[in-house]
């Protein structure tokens, strides 16, 4: 088999696989493709900026296209680079009709066209992505504010393409359009060949010099003659290096080598070609034997659990009495696995799993923040806003030294200012300098308490009526007013009556006229009053179009208890908790402590958006633990007792601490009880800690005390590029009874989801499960996937060279695409993977039949199941056996299941 | 004492020899060796410095030969210590940041070999040993830079830092040449005391030796400390890990200062050479810094930031204020050292502050914003521009003032005074409740930091350069015509003073500036987002080299 004839022939390939650029680029060494891509993101960078830069691309708020393209044409200055984008520009106005006009220019056929517009999307994926999500992205303050979309992005490329092309072609003094290029590979396909080896930087080397020599002389039969004897000698390098490397295999095999050389010719050529088909295909191989290895092992040890706790049975801790009984919800993450399985080793504690968001997807708006955050998967959009809202409505003070932090930073972003600014605090900067490198964990401690903390806070999630919201509306204009009459006169709250206010507020929204009874008694003139009136309206917005519109605004805050109940009760079920409730019941959201670490947001709750679940555990449990719920509920048959509590607490992931919150909304009954949680908490979390050290590598760990401070410093330290593995590693997903899982230790690589198919007769919770918590799963590990199998493509390559670009994204070094995935450091240990590339190994125990009717019902997990993104076993109690999807059939097994 | 001195620069390229000897058995493990390697430099350094603290007089020590002689003086200690200490935390730093990389050991060992490097070009005492480090400090960086093999742009823009840097090495070999062709030496503390007996000798082509000599330290100084137009390599060293840019932006780029200041005793006899540094150090300043506004990726922008900050203390130099531009220098080094280390936080900053204005249901509700009291802007302006002003002189008044009569602080005080008018314009935007209580805080604290600022640098003053007279000389030796420099202070001072007027104004009426003068804004801004062109310049005759080789070459028929 030739080397050469692997390559399909350059003419072929021009549009389908090399865009006009990278065909120039590869014929005549130019560098088309890497400058197109460097002033593409050299404007990328500008435009899709979120504050980074202090002197902002003006005109943003136009759209990538026609911003861009004003910037550009203003470049016309630089004829130096030979790029007359101006002259591009001014053909076409919007970007579509710019596309029509560079494909028609440069002379590409239309069929061709959509292949030609994939390529360019694919030569910087990063950013082609970026931007393809965000026009989609309608929430995205960003994009509501400076939009952009994939045909302005295209249109952009081809710009600076055809203004490359023109200007390379100028001073090569050659027509490079699409027909030209394609002429000249025809008529010349053995200078092509030579040009190509020599500028992809495939030649040989030792004739690289005569190949270059021969083509800058341009002798046409000098150069079919080389190409000739060069194709000769690149078959016969290539097929030895072949040969040699089956010998390597032959001889690692323990084949005698005599046996295979005494083969005829045909034979050995066939076997050659074999081993190197066999070569594309062979890293699939490993991952399906990784796959079909833990998938072996996990029904293995599920089968022996089983047989184990059936000797031993009717020991659940359910039984116990509920005093003692605590029981916690988890999100399913694979880290909440290992505290979990040491949380039951501890103490009485019944566990379960669900999607971190605890199925409240909710809009929050943070005290001191001020925008709304949508927590929950990125399928799903809240209709619903919760508000953060302080117990105390003081002026929120800043701390003098957050105020110097802000000065100085403001002085630093200033062109005449930094220099000063350095000499004259430039030295303190040493603090951090020295603290953090020397003795994080102290250092950033005792930083903290520098920073302002947030006053305690409660959320409103509870709907207003539109009676409590018009009174609300009120009580607020009625404090605008007492506020303005202080500052406009001087008066006092004690010299005003409420009815005064009243009709002060009542005259600036227009429902009366005439002179107040406030202005009689102080007498203020008819025309200062009018200003007074007219400065409430304007200044202090009490006004009706204001009403109006914070009255609409209002509507969208908080859940009406009915739909509270709803989505408390959904989740319970869901999870198979629906009786024997504990008096303690934890929700557990989770998020992860790092310092300096752009992708701290990988390490957060997927289920939340990226964020801390712990706004989610919070309305969970505050919504469970209202009466009115409870009594809603219990209509719909789900009886939580009265002195049960549902506690909101938050698990980081880094450290394995688990802190509660919210305790002042609890009963003093209630609050006796969780000291002893706390305390079993924290033992689980340092056992916890002791594996991770393990897995992290680390030595001289001897008792579980050390392994806690050594992952605290972990999350404290700003020189750590892996402050925990996250959820490197994951391999399954088990939906089922805690009980199919309890006895085994998924050394944290298992996403869970409780689910009890005995109250699921209709598969509508299982449906719940497989359309959200499984997709989620599922993107989740082929994130994994991919940023392991080549982390430098697919993943975002190491962390060291990384630079945050726009405050938004991670590009490498100077200039290159938008990275995407997972950084080297958390895929890799030294060159090995650490995370091993699976698919999905999604266990569902249910009755295979339910299991199959549900995924009729579902479009997206069937396709994933069915085209093998998914592995898919259901464990079926009733007949038990373990049946595996395998290309449209099932494999079957006994299995004993625990009862 | 010489033996000490010694041991500075050996410890760090002994430990880069154990690192390379070991790093196969040892593996990861030989950043232990590094590590202790570099706070037995800071130690020795400290000891050195203090030591020197305590002799007044500065000491050549030698081993006998034309190279390798130490200089121990107050600047030479004062520096090791700078990068010793820098030194310590990079490594320590690495030795979790860089884990897992494939060239560990690698990166450890030009660590060694580079902070080695530096602390032999800090101490050098002789022209030869001073050529030597400042040739293999543009190498060593090179390796650095381009410690990621994997990426063709890595060493692409490695090689513009090489190439730069070679472009600095040619002036201070001809500084080597005329120095020993002029004076018969190399050694430097010899070399400043022939030129101090014979100030007006001149050199090769009848050229005056002392001005001569001062442009020719400048050319390198420039190079190294990225002045334009040799600017560009600077803020394209991002493809190197993040502790070499923290390490290069804290102990190399200076390096320019420091040569200046080394050379202070021959510049002492220049006439108008320091004009140069001034000219080439504000156009530096200020380039740096828009260009600084402009970037939208935050290694960039600290790059850039870098420049500008060189561009100061080249034109602190340009101005006589040497021991201020090593104080600079200094403060600097540290500041962007740990800006560059936490550089990865932004994200998390962003995460907590992204930017986005606040929902209607969160500024009625949750905040309940009362609207700012109506300031009167004339009001605040009158403060901005006077309070400041009178702070700044006021400081230098009470601490020397004499310091008043130099030309040059004057317009440093200028840049102080900028700088506390943008402070009191911070506090207007701010609109505090009680804005004249921040006022007066503000007002308080900067005093007080522009005094203490002002103490230190008095401090240097003593320790760098005791001599008034000396002093004094350096300052006229960067001083032009009295009535000229009038005219030019009150053009500037009227000049910003109007400036503010109309920021301030155009802040009072919510009508951003950049609204008013549309084009202009978009043609500067079109200018200056593609840097001037300056990197399309040097890529465009970077071609244009390498073609016209490659013709050459195939002329010539080698290979």
């Amino acid at each position: 088999m030739a080397a050469t004839t692997a390559i399909k022939p350059f003419a072929e390939r021009l549009a389908t696989e090399l865009t006009l650029c990278d065909a120039v680029d590869q014929l005549f060494g130019t560098r088309l493709g890497e400058t197109l891509n460097e002033l593409l993101i050299k404007g990328l960078m500008d435009f899709f900026d979120e504050g980074q830069s202090v002197w902002r691309m003006p005109g943003r708020m136009r759209g990538l296209y026609r911003s861009w393209s004003r910037i550009a044409r203003r470049n016309r200055r630089l004829k130096m680079r030979g790029l007359d984008v101006g002259a591009i520009l001014a053909e076409a106005e919007d970007p579509e009709s710019m596309i029509d006009f560079v494909m028609t220019r440069l002379g590409i056929p239309e069929p061709l066209w959509m292949d030609y517009f994939a390529l360019e999307l694919t030569r910087l994926h990063g950013w082609a992505g970026f931007v393809r999500w965000r026009a989609q992205a309608r929430h995205y303050y960003w994009q509501q504010r400076n939009p952009a979309d994939l045909v302005e992005y295209v249109a952009l490329r081809l710009v600076l393409a055809l203004a490359l092309i023109t200007d390379a072609g100028r001073r090569l003094k050659r027509d490079l359009s699409y027909r030209a290029l394609r002429d000249y590979a025809e008529r010349h396909p053995r200078e092509c060949l030579l040009r190509r080896e020599l500028n992809a930087g495939t030649v040989l080397p030792d004739y690289a010099h005569r190949i270059e020599v021969t083509l800058d002389q341009g002798d046409p039969g000098r150069i079919d003659a080389l190409a000739w004897e060069y194709e000769g000698v690149k078959m016969t390098r290539e097929a030895e290096s072949r040969a040699r490397h089956l010998l390597k295999v032959v001889d690692a095999a323990g084949i005698p080598r005599q046996g295979l050389l005494d083969r005829p010719d045909d034979s050995l050529h066939a076997f050659i070609d074999a081993v190197f088909a066999f070569k594309a295909r062979e890293g699939f191989l490993w991952t399906r034997g990784l796959e079909q290895t833990y998938i072996e092992r996990l029904l293995r040890e599920i089968d022996r659990a089983a047989a184990d706790t059936a000797d031993v049975a009717d020991e659940r801790p359910g039984e116990a009495d509920a005093g003692g009984r605590v029981q916690a919800l988890f999100c399913i993450d694979v880290r909440s696995e290992r505290l979990r399985r040491r949380l039951e080793a501890v103490g009485e504690y019944e566990t379960f799993g669900i999607a971190g968001f605890f199925g409240v997807p909710v809009s929050f708006v943070e005290y001191g923040k001020g925008h709304e955050t949508a927590l929950c998967p990125a399928i799903v959009t809240p209709k619903n806003v919760a508000v953060e809202m302080p117990h105390k409505h003081e002026h929120h003070r800043e701390t003098l030294f957050e105020l110097g932090h802000e000065l100085v930073h403001d002085l630093k972003n200033t062109v005449l200012a930094p220099y000063v600014t350095v000499e004259a605090v430039g030295l303190l900067f040493g603090f951090d300098m020295v603290g953090k490198t020397f003795a994080p964990a102290a250092y950033n401690t005792w930083r903290q308490r520098l920073e302002s903390r947030k006053p305690p806070a409660r959320l409103l999630i509870d709907k207003l009526s539109r009676g409590e919201a018009e009174e609300l509306v009120a009580h607020l204009q009625d404090e605008m007013v007492i506020r303005a009459i202080e500052r406009h006169f001087g008066i006092k709250r004690e010299s005003v009556t409420s009815p005064m206010i009243r009709e002060l507020r009542e005259t600036a929204l227009g429902n009366r006229s005439g002179p107040t009874q406030f202005a009689r008694q102080n007498d203020i003139d008819p025309a200062a009053e009018a200003v007074f009136i007219t400065s409430l309206q304007v200044e202090y917005r009490v006004n009706p179009n204001q009403r109006q519109i914070q009255l609409e605004h209002l509507a969208k805050v908080g859940f009406h208890h009915r739909r509270q109940a709803q989505l408390v009760g959904t989740a319970l079920r869901a999870i198979g908790l629906a009786d024997r409730f504990a008096r303690t019941v934890l929700v557990v959201g989770h998020g992860s402590t790092s310092q300096n670490n752009p992708y701290e947001s990988a390490l957060d709750c997927g289920a939340c958006g990226g964020d801390q679940g712990l706004v989610n555990a919070r309305i969970f449990a505050a919504m469970a633990n209202r009466r009115e719920v409870r009594e809603v509920l219990a209509e719909h048959g789900l009886r939580i007792p009265e002195d049960t509590w549902f506690v909101p607490a938050l698990h980081d992931t880094t450290t394995d601490e688990v802190r509660l919150f919210d305790l002042d909304q609890l009963p003093p009954a209630a609050l006796t009880r969780l000291s002893r949680i706390e305390e079993d908490l924290a033992a689980a979390g340092r056992l916890c800690a002791m594996e991770r050290c393990a897995a992290l590598g680390e030595t001289g760990i001897t008792k579980p005390e050390v392994a806690a401070r050594r992952v605290k410093r972990h999350a404290l330290d700003w020189t750590q590029v892996r402050p925990e593995w996250g959820l490197s590693k994951n391999a399954s997903f088990l939906i089922g009874r805690r009980a199919l899982s309890r006895a085994l230790n998924l050394e944290g690589r298992a996403f869970l989801h409780s689910y009890d198919h005995g109250i699921d007769p209709d598969g509508r919770l299982l449906e719940g499960i497989l359309s959200g918590p499984l997709v989620v799963a599922q993107w989740i590990n082929l994130e994994h996937y991919f940023s392991v199998v080549d982390n430098e493509a697919f993943g975002s390559g190491s962390k060291v060279y990384h630079n945050v670009a726009g405050r938004f994204g991670v590009i490498t070094g100077n200039v290159s695409d938008l990275r995407t995935g997972l950084p080297a450091q958390t895929m890799l240990k030294g060159r090995e993977p650490y995370h091993e590339p699976m698919r999905l190994v999604t266990v569902i125990e249910a009755p295979r039949a339910l299991v199959e009717a549900v995924l009729r019902r579902l479009y997206k997990p069937r396709e994933l199941v069915r085209n093998g993104w998914i592995l898919l076993v259901v464990l079926d109690p009733q007949t038990g056996q373990a049946h595996q999807y395998h290309s449209g059939g099932w494999q079957t097994r006994p299995i004993r299941l625990p009862g | 004492m010489s033996l000490l001195a010694y041991s500075l620069p050996l410890v760090m390229l002994l430990s880069a020899l154990a690192v390379s000897l070991t790093a196969p058995r040892l593996g990861e493990g030989v950043a232990r060796i590094s590590v202790l390697a570099s706070a037995l430099a800071l130690l020795l350094a400290g000891v050195l410095f203090v030591n020197q603290l305590g002799a007044e007089e500065p000491r050549l020590v030698g081993v006998g030969l034309t190279i390798f002689n130490l200089y121990v003086d107050a600047l030479s200690t004062l520096m090791a210590l700078l990068v010793s200490g820098v030194g310590l935390v990079v490594h320590v730093f690495s030795v979790r940041y860089m884990q897992d990389d494939p060239g560990y050991t690698r990166f450890f060992l030009l660590l060694d070999l580079i902070i080695g490097v530096i602390l032999l070009m800090v101490l050098a005492g002789d022209l030869l040993t001073l050529l030597l480090a400042w040739h293999l400090l543009g190498v060593c960086l090179y390796f650095l830079l381009s410690h990621e093999t994997r990426r063709p742009a890595a060493t692409r823009y490695a090689f513009w830092t090489l190439f730069t840097h070679r472009i600095g090495d040619l002036p201070l070999l001809a500084t080597t040449g005329l120095a020993y062709h002029t004076y018969g030496t190399l050694s430097l503390p010899e070399l400043f005391a022939k030129v101090a007996e014979t100030p007006d000798a001149t050199t090769l082509l009848g050229l005056p030796f002392a001005e001569t000599v001062g442009v020719l330290i400048l050319l390198a100084a420039f190079a190294k400390s990225a002045q334009f137009p040799l600017h560009t390599w600077l803020p394209y060293t991002m493809d190197g890990p993040t502790p070499v840019s923290a390490l290069m932006h804290a102990g190399i780029v200076n390096a320019g200062g420091f040569l200046i200041n080394r050379f202070a005793p021959v510049f002492v006899h220049t006439d108008g050479v320091l004009l140069l540094a001034l000219a080439v150090g504000l156009v530096t300043t200020i380039l740096g810094s828009l260009m600084m506004l402009m970037q939208s990726d935050i290694k960039k922008a600290l790059g850039y930031s870098t420049m500008g900050q060189m561009g100061y203390m080249v034109m602190e130099c340009g101005l006589g204020a040497f021991s201020l531009a090593i104080y600079h220098l200094i403060a600097h080094g540290v500041f962007k050292a740990t800006l560059f280390l936490g550089s990865g936080a932004i994200i998390a900053n962003a995460r907590k502050d992204p930017n986005i204005p606040e929902g209607e249901i969160y500024k009625f509700m949750v905040e309940r914003k009362v609207p700012k009291p109506p300031m009167s802007w004339v009001v605040f302006a009158a403060i901005t521009i006077t309070v400041p002003l009178l702070i700044v002189f006021g400081a230098h008044q009470v601490v020397d003032e004499g310091f008043l009569h130099h030309q040059g602080a004057m317009i440093l005080l200028l840049f102080g005074w900028i700088t506390g008018a943008q402070t009191l314009f911070f506090v207007y935007k701010l609109g505090a409740e009680r804005p004249f209580l921040v006022l007066l805080y503000v007002i308080l604290s900067f005093g007080i930091v522009i005094l203490t600022y002002v103490v230190v640098g008095h401090a240097f003053d003593a320790l760098l350069y005791p001599d008034p007279a000396f002093r004094e000389a350096l300052y006229q030796a960067a001083s032009v015509d009295f009535t000229w420099f009038l005219a030019v202070l009150l053009m500037l001072v009227v000049l910003i003073a109007a400036g503010w007027l109309l920021i301030f104004r155009s802040a009072a009426a919510q009508e951003p500036l950049h609204r008013r003068y549309r084009g202009l804004y978009y043609g500067l801004y079109a200018l200056l987002s593609r840097e001037l062109y300056i990197a399309d310049l040097y890529s465009r005759a970077g071609e244009k080299l390498l073609a016209a080789s490659r013709r050459l070459n195939a002329w010539l028929r080698w290979v």
